[in-house]
């Protein structure tokens, strides 16, 4: 009787893990790319690096986050109420493929539900940012 | 049933087999012998200033236990995980009288005394037992192996530095006691033991 709660158990667990697999490509990238400042659960870090679940900044500013990524930013922003300044550096190299990849895995997490973005409207944009 | 508590009572043999508790903490390093007198391996004397502008040297740390990293501000890979482990061990010891902590900045360009301000702020810092400071390139990074620290200056490195996120656990007569590098969770969990540890000898 108790293995099979045990088997049971194992299995629910399984299950679980498999439903969070939808964005695994974008979810590999992020933990690459941008997990170890805004950490695996996008909680952020103190008043250091701002979070990105549930960011109000995140919301308002969606069509921007391609240059973001792409160009970094600096100075005083505020993320739910609270200010951070601090660097978030470039990256240059990151492609628009990538950061499709990574917007929706953003945008659909950590009790995120922010619109699905599309590839040709991220290449567009980077084209633009300055 | 049975099973299972061989299975706990394996997984308890291995868990006590890995962390050293009881016991003193070995002495790290190389030793020499010199007049039948055991010499044991002392960090370097240094001279830094810390995020308040302040002079910060081995005096500083005379009759307490310290915790050295290696890091920079603008690093985008390993210091803010080592960082998020840090805290963990900041906030159960940020006002234990004999314990501190000390982050030397590898980036002597960029990392000023300002940054290292801002850093330790945005970190949520009380001023006191945390000291991110910067000083003479030249002695911070011929002076990191006697910590026990890589730093090398490399272009192709991200952010332009390798080093390493050793957390590395030095007494008050600056021997090294112990360490464990800072990105694994379950390693800092286990450090806990070795700080508790020292911490009982003073
Ligand atoms: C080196 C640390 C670092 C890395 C790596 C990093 N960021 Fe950031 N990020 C920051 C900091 C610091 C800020 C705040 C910038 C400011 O104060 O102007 C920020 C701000 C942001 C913001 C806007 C504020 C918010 O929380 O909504 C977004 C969106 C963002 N980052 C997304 C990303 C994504 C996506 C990645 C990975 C592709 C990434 N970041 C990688 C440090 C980092």
């Amino acid at each position: 009787m108790k293995n099979s709660i045990y088997v049971f158990l194992l299995g629910l667990v399984f299950c679980l893990s498999c439903q969070t697999q939808e964005f695994e490509q974008g979810r590999e990238l992020y933990l690459f790319y941008c997990s170890s400042c805004h950490l695996e659960s996008g909680q952020g870090l103190r008043s250091l690096y701002p979070p990105l679940a549930e960011s109000d900044y995140l919301a308002k500013y969606n069509e921007t986050v391609p240059c973001i990524i792409r160009k970094g930013m600096e100075g005083k922003i505020i993320v739910n109420g609270k200010d951070y300044n601090a660097p978030m550096a470039a990256m240059p190299k990151i492609t628009a493929f990538e950061i499709t990849n990574i917007m929706n895995f953003i945008n659909k997490s950590w009790g995120n539900d922010l619109p699905y973005v599309k590839f040709v409207d991220v290449k567009n944009k980077l084209e633009e940012c300055k | 049933m049975r099973l299972l508590s061989l299975f706990i009572f394996v997984v308890m043999l291995a868990a006590c087999g890995e962390s050293s508790k009881g016991g003193k903490l070995p002495i790290l390093g190389n030793k020499d012998i010199v007049n039948g007198d055991t010499i044991y391996h002392t960090v370097p004397n240094f001279s830094f200033t810390n995020q308040y502008g302040e002079t910060v040297t081995n005096k500083t740390f005379a009759d307490k236990a310290y915790i050295v990293d290696y890091f920079f501000t603008s690093c985008p890979t390993i210091c803010p995980k080592v960082k998020q482990q840090q805290l963990r061990l900041y906030d159960k010891y940020k006002n234990h009288p004999k314990l501190s902590f000390l982050s030397v900045s590898i980036d002597t360009k960029y990392d000023t005394v300002e940054r290292l301000a801002n850093f330790s702020k945005r970190l949520e810092i009380e001023k006191g037992n945390w000291h991110f400071v910067t000083g003479d390139k030249d002695e911070i990074y011929e002076n990191a192996n006697g910590f026990f620290h890589v730093a090398i200056e490399n272009e192709d490195a991200p952010g332009g530095y390798d080093h390493d996120g050793k957390l590395v656990l030095i007494d008050k007569e600056g021997h090294i006691r112990g360490f464990c590098d800072g990105l694994f969770k379950d390693q800092v969990d286990r450090f806990f033991y070795d700080i508790e540890n020292l911490l009982d000898e003073f």
